[in-house]
């Protein structure tokens, strides 16, 4: 299920995307304040967020703002809410990193639209090999365990920096590969603790063994 | 209310469970005004037409979201003879208000 963060200080809208995003089976994260909304993105990384241009005291550009410098957050797609829909709005919205716009009144088939087309343009492309399933990795903190490696997958996501990658590698063994003999590492950003795809570089092995995990992946 | 005056309009059977704090909200709506207009509070009259402008139609009432931006649009020139006939309509709107779900 995908998760959705919406931003809005207004409860009705809050009540009423609650409902159309729970209905057309998206997890709604509802949230009504900038601090909140703020802890909950940080805490919950949503697949998207529906952020409001005005938001009490503080607008959503500035927030916006704020999520596209954020090294860890900016991958989360935006899509800006308003009433307000003068071009000069809109353009400033894409030009922050909005991926699109929503003019209120919301209408929901319009809504549910707009999300779809920017969840499937920022879904993340893995490949899977043989019949296991995808390798799932638990961030504890810098420290990536990965369980079960049944397969290696596309980059998905960035890792800060290089961190250290604990295996369980009974089906590597069983593989034929020696992963006492590798250093394996990924790259990119992990924001919170939660299930991600990686990416394992094997460094330090013979030719012999990169061949044979070339042909895994190949298969 | 007389059927005369019944404003009757068809919704998304799906907004039913929220609807009566919806409309619970929009009655409070109206004490706020009228508290803010006799207070001469042009900027809280403005926060209140907009999110009614804005909500309104999302719960299948354009006519009162029309409403809405008409209040805004009023708060902000400071027009407080116009709000007053607004907050009228508003409140018209709600008192004959009958909600059926389609």
């Amino acid at each position: 299920m995908k998760d959705i963060l919406v931003i809005d200080d207004d409860q009705d809208i809050l009540n009423f995307l609650d409902k159309i995003l729970s209905t057309a089976g998206y997890g709604p994260i509802l949230s009504s304040t900038v601090e909140d909304g703020l802890k909950k993105l940080k805490s919950l990384s949503p697949h998207l967020i529906l952020l409001d241009l005005q938001l009490g005291q503080t607008t959503g550009l500035e927030l916006l703002q704020e999520i596209k410098q954020n090294p860890v957050l900016n991958s989360i797609p935006v899509i800006m809410m308003s009433g307000n829909v003068k071009k000069k709005v809109v353009y400033e919205s894409i030009a922050l990193g909005a991926k699109d716009f929503m003019p209120k009144p919301l209408i929901p088939n319009v809504l549910l639209q707009k999300i779809k087309k920017t969840l499937k343009e920022h879904e993340l492309p893995t490949y899977k090999f043989k019949n296991k399933e995808a390798a799932t990795a638990e961030i504890h903190g810098e420290l990536i365990k990965i369980s079960e490696v049944g397969c290696i997958l596309e980059s998905t996501v960035k890792l800060s920096g290089p961190v250290e990658i604990l295996l369980d590698s009974k089906y590597l063994k069983s593989l034929g590969l020696n992963t006492e003999e590798m250093k394996i590492f990924g790259e990119g950003i992990l924001s919170s603790p939660g299930h991600y795809s990686v990416e394992l570089t094997f460094l330090g092995i013979n030719e012999k063994t990169a061949q044979k995990i070339r042909q895994i992946k190949a298969t | 209310m007389s059927d005369n005056d019944k404003i009757v309009i068809s919704v998304d059977k799906d907004l039913k469970e929220i609807m009566p704090m919806f409309l619970e909200n929009r009655n409070k709506d109206i004490s706020l005004l009228k508290t803010a207009i006799s207070s001469k509070d042009f900027a809280q009259i403005t926060v209140i037409g907009h999110k009614l402008a804005g909500n309104a139609g999302s719960y299948g009432f354009p006519d009162l979201g029309d409403i809405g931006v008409a209040i805004e649009s009023a708060a902000i020139s400071k027009l407080g003879d116009e709000i007053l006939k607004l907050i009228d309509s508003y409140e018209f709107y709600l008192s004959n208000l009958v909600v059926e779900y389609k």
